[in-house]
C-alpha cells in the first residue's frame, strides 16, 4: 500500500547521510584511545555527549523531510495525510534506530574507560540525572530511563525541524522575514534587553527555573518529567504540522 | 460510475476567477483534448483534479469516489506538467524506480523500449535533461504506468518535429493495446486535432465547447468567395470570424449552411479545430 | 492524406482502403491492416479509423473474421467500380464541366482534352 512506499521513500533518503553521520562518530570516538595515550597520571578527562549530535542531526532530518519529499509524493498520487503519517513513522524509526545505536556506543566508551582511572564516559543524561543513580550507576534502570529519554529528545526535535520548514513553507514572503528577523530579534536581542532593563532579571530567572522543572531536576532529578514534557511537546508540534501540512499547495 | 467527474470547480486567485463553476466529465477510455489559449484555466483544472491545489468550492470525483486526498483515487491518475516534481539531483533511472514503486501497474519493459526509442539516457540527472528530453522522459512515465487516467499539459513542449510524431503514434499504439483515458492540454491543436475524440475549450476559467470532435467541427462551416458573395451569403447568419485577402473573403459560420441556397462562386468548407477555436476565444 | 480535405477523415480512410482493393494492393479474402495500424500511421484516433472500417462493413467491401481482423470481401473490387462509376459523374465531370465553362472552354475543346487524355 502507499505508506509502505512513502516511508520506503523517505528511508532511502537518509541512505548517505545516515552512514556519513555514524563515520563521523565513529572517528571522534577514535580518538578517545589515542588522545588517552598522551595523558599524564594527573590529568583527567571526561567525554561523552554523543546523543546531542544524534538529537542535531535528526533536526535536520526534519527540517529537510518536507518541500522535496512533499513534490514527490504529490507527483505519485499519494495523499498528504499518508505523507505525514509516513513521516511520524520515520520519526519513531529513526529515534528508536539510532538511540539504540547510541546506547551502544555508550556501552563500548563505557568499556574501554573501565580499567582506566581518570577519564570518564558518561552520556548527557548521566551528567544531568547524576544524583538519581549515585547508588547504582550504570544499572538498567539508568539505560532504560536514559535510553527512553534519548529517544523521545530525537522525536521532538526531528518534528522540531519538520514544524519549522513546513512553517515555513506555507508562509508567504512577508511572514517568511517577519518570523526570520523577528523570532531572532525577540529572543535574542528584544527579551534580554527588556529583561535587563524592566524586570530586572525576573523573566530569565522564570524561564531558567521552568526549565528545571520540566527537566524533572527540581523534583528530584527525576526524568519522566522531562519524558512527558517531551512528549507534551511532540504532540503538540505534530498537531499543528499537520494543520499546516494539510492544506499545502504545490508552489513553484 | 466510472470517470473522472469535475463539478462545480471554482477557483480564485485573489481577484482573478481562473475557473467559474467548471463542471465536466472524462469518460474512460477516451482520448480528449483540453484546447485553451494561455491563462485560461488548463493547468488550474488539472492542477486540481489530482490534488496539487485545493478549489475554493466544488469537488472531483474518481470512479465515483471523492478525489480530495484519497489515496486510492489518487493512484488511478498520473500527471505530467511543465514543472519538475523530482528531487534536485535524481537520476531518470531512479525516477523510474520510485513510479513504479508507487504505480504497481508500472510497465519497466514498456518503460526501458520508449527510453531506447526516443533516445533517453536514463542515467542522467533529471535536471539536466534538455526541455525537450525533459518533456520526452515525463510522457515515457506517464504512459508507463499504465493508470486508468492520464493527463498531459503540454506534452510535446520543446520536442523536435520527429518526437512529436513519435509521441502521437506511441500514444496510440498503447490506446489501442489497452484503451485509457487520455486528456492532453495542448496549444498545438492542428496536430493533435486528428488524435482527439472529444473536445474541451475553455475560455477564462469557463467551460465553452465540451462535445465530440466530429460534432463540434459539424457546427461550423467556411465560406468562401468574393466579399460582396460572401457578405450577402452569410446574412443572418452567426458569424465566428472573418478573414479578408484583397477582393476576397473567407467566413467562419457556426451552424450549417444550404449549399442550394448559395449564388454560384461560393465555396464552402469544412471548419477545421483550430481556425474555430481561434474564433471561439479571440476576444 | 490530409486533414486539410474537405470529406471528414473515416471517409477519406474508407477510400483509402478501396483504392487499395482496386489496385490489387489488398485482395480479395485477405486482411487489411488493423484500426491500429491505422490510427497510428495516420495519427488519428481509432474510433475515426474504426468508422472508416464500418462504413465498408455496411457495404459488405470488408467483413470481420472473429478473432482475426478484417478481411476483403469477394467479389468487393466490382462492386466498389459500380458505386464509383455512378458517383463518377457527380465527383468528377460535374466538376470538370463547371471548371471548363468558369474558363470558357466550348464542349468540342473539352472532349479534344478528353480524347488526349485518353491517348497518353
Amino acid at each position: 500500500m502507499n505508506i509502505k512506499s512513502a516511508l520506503k521513500y523517505q528511508i532511502a533518503d537518509g541512505r548517505v547521510s545516515i552512514p556519513v553521520f555514524y563515520l563521523v562518530i565513529f572517528c571522534l570516538m577514535a580518538l578517545i584511545p589515542i588522545s588517552s595515550s598522551g595523558m599524564g597520571p594527573e590529568d583527567s578527562m571526561s567525554i561523552g555527549g554523543f546523543e546531542i549530535a544524534t538529537i542535531i542531526f535528526l533536526f535536520v532530518v526534519g527540517l529537510n523531510s518536507f518541500r522535496e519529499t512533499f513534490r514527490m509524493m504529490i507527483q505519485n498520487g499519494v495523499s498528504r495525510k499518508t505523507m505525514f503519517v509516513s513521516f511520524l513513522l520515520l520519526t519513531l524509526v529513526l529515534s528508536v534506530g539510532m538511540s539504540c545505536i547510541n546506547e551502544v556506543l555508550l556501552w563500548i566508551g563505557k568499556a574501554f574507560t573501565a580499567g582506566k582511572g581518570n577519564i570518564t564516559f558518561q552520556s548527557v543524561f548521566e551528567q544531568m540525572y547524576a544524583p538519581r543513580y549515585m547508588g547504582n550507576p550504570d544499572s538498567i534502570q539508568m539505560i532504560a530511563e536514559g535510553l527512553l529519554f534519548t529517544i523521545l529528545a530525537c522525536a521532538v526535535a526531528m518534528m522540531l525541524g519538520y514544524f519549522i520548514t513546513i512553517m515555513y513553507y506555507r508562509l508567504n514572503k512577508v511572514g517568511k522575514i517577519a518570523v526570520s528577523v523577528g523570532v531572532p530579534a525577540i529572543l535574542i536581542i528584544g527579551l534580554p534587553i527588556f529583561d535587563a532593563v524592566v524586570t530586572g532579571g525576573m523573566i530569565y530567572r522564570a524561564l531558567g527555573q521552568l526549565t528545571l522543572f520540566i527537566m524533572g531536576i527540581l523534583n528530584g532529578y527525576n526524568p519522566y518529567y522531562a519524558m512527558v514534557s517531551a512528549l507534551i511537546a511532540f504532540a503538540v508540534l505534530a498537531g499543528l504540522s499537520w494543520m499546516l501540512a494539510r492544506r499545502a499547495v504545490v508552489k513553484d | 460510475m466510472k470517470g473522472i467527474e469535475v463539478r462545480s470547480l471554482d477557483k480564485n486567485y485573489g481577484d482573478v476567477r481562473a475557473l467559474r463553476n467548471v463542471s465536466l466529465t472524462f469518460e474512460e477510455n477516451k482520448i480528449y483534448g483540453l484546447l485553451g489559449r494561455n491563462g485560461a484555466g488548463k493547468t488550474t483544472l488539472l492542477n486540481t483534479i489530482t490534488g496539487r491545489i485545493f478549489p475554493d468550492s466544488g469537488d472531483v470525483l474518481v470512479d465515483g469516489e471523492a478525489a480530495l486526498e484519497n489515496d486510492k483515487a489518487q493512484q488511478k491518475t498520473f500527471m505530467m506538467s511543465e514543472k519538475n516534481f523530482y528531487p534536485e539531483g535524481m537520476k531518470v533511472k531512479d525516477a523510474i524506480k520510485w513510479t513504479r514503486e508507487f504505480y504497481p501497474g508500472f510497465d519497466e519493459e514498456y518503460c526501458r523500449n520508449l527510453a531506447e526509442k526516443f533516445g533517453l539516457n536514463t542515467k542522467k540527472k533529471i535536471k539536466s535533461l534538455s526541455t525537450g528530453y525533459g518533456s520526452i522522459f515525463k510522457l515515457i512515465l506517464t504512459l508507463s504506468t499504465n493508470a486508468p487516467y492520464l493527463f498531459f499539459d503540454e506534452p510535446v513542449l520543446g520536442l523536435d518535429a520527429n518526437h512529436r510524431d513519435m509521441f502521437y503514434r506511441a500514444l496510440l499504439e498503447k490506446y489501442s493495446d489497452k484503451p485509457f483515458t487520455a486528456v492532453i492540454s495542448t496549444h498545438l491543436i492542428e496536430e493533435v486535432a486528428g488524435v482527439i475524440e472529444e473536445v474541451v475549450i475553455i475560455k477564462k476559467g469557463e467551460i465553452i465547447r465540451n462535445q465530440s470532435a466530429e460534432e463540434l467541427l459539424a457546427t461550423g462551416c467556411t465560406v468562401s468567395g468574393t466579399a460582396a458573395a460572401v457578405d450577402s451569403a452569410i446574412q443572418g447568419k452567426t458569424v465566428l470570424g472573418v478573414d479578408s485577402l484583397g477582393g476576397l473573403k473567407t467566413a467562419y459560420l457556426a451552424g450549417e449552411i444550404d449549399s442550394s441556397t448559395l449564388p454560384a462562386g461560393i465555396e464552402i468548407g469544412k471548419m477545421d479545430l483550430q481556425k474555430l477555436f481561434i474564433h471561439l476565444t479571440n476576444e | 492524406m490530409n486533414l486539410q480535405d474537405e470529406r471528414p477523415i473515416f471517409v477519406q480512410i474508407a477510400e483509402y482502403i478501396e483504392d487499395g482493393i482496386l489496385s490489387g494492393a489488398f485482395p480479395e479474402d485477405t486482411q487489411i491492416p488493423s484500426t491500429t495500424e491505422i490510427s497510428v500511421w495516420y495519427k488519428i484516433n481509432p474510433a475515426t479509423a474504426l468508422k472508416g472500417i464500418n462504413l465498408l462493413v455496411d457495404e459488405n467491401i470488408v467483413y470481420k473474421k472473429r478473432g482475426l481482423g478484417m478481411f476483403v470481401s469477394t467479389g468487393a473490387a466490382e462492386s466498389i467500380r459500380r458505386k464509383r462509376k455512378k458517383d463518377f459523374f457527380d465527383n468528377y465531370i460535374d466538376k470538370v464541366v463547371t471548371e471548363a465553362k468558369k474558363l470558357g472552354l466550348t464542349q468540342e475543346e473539352l472532349a479534344a482534352m478528353i480524347e488526349r487524355g485518353y491517348d497518353r
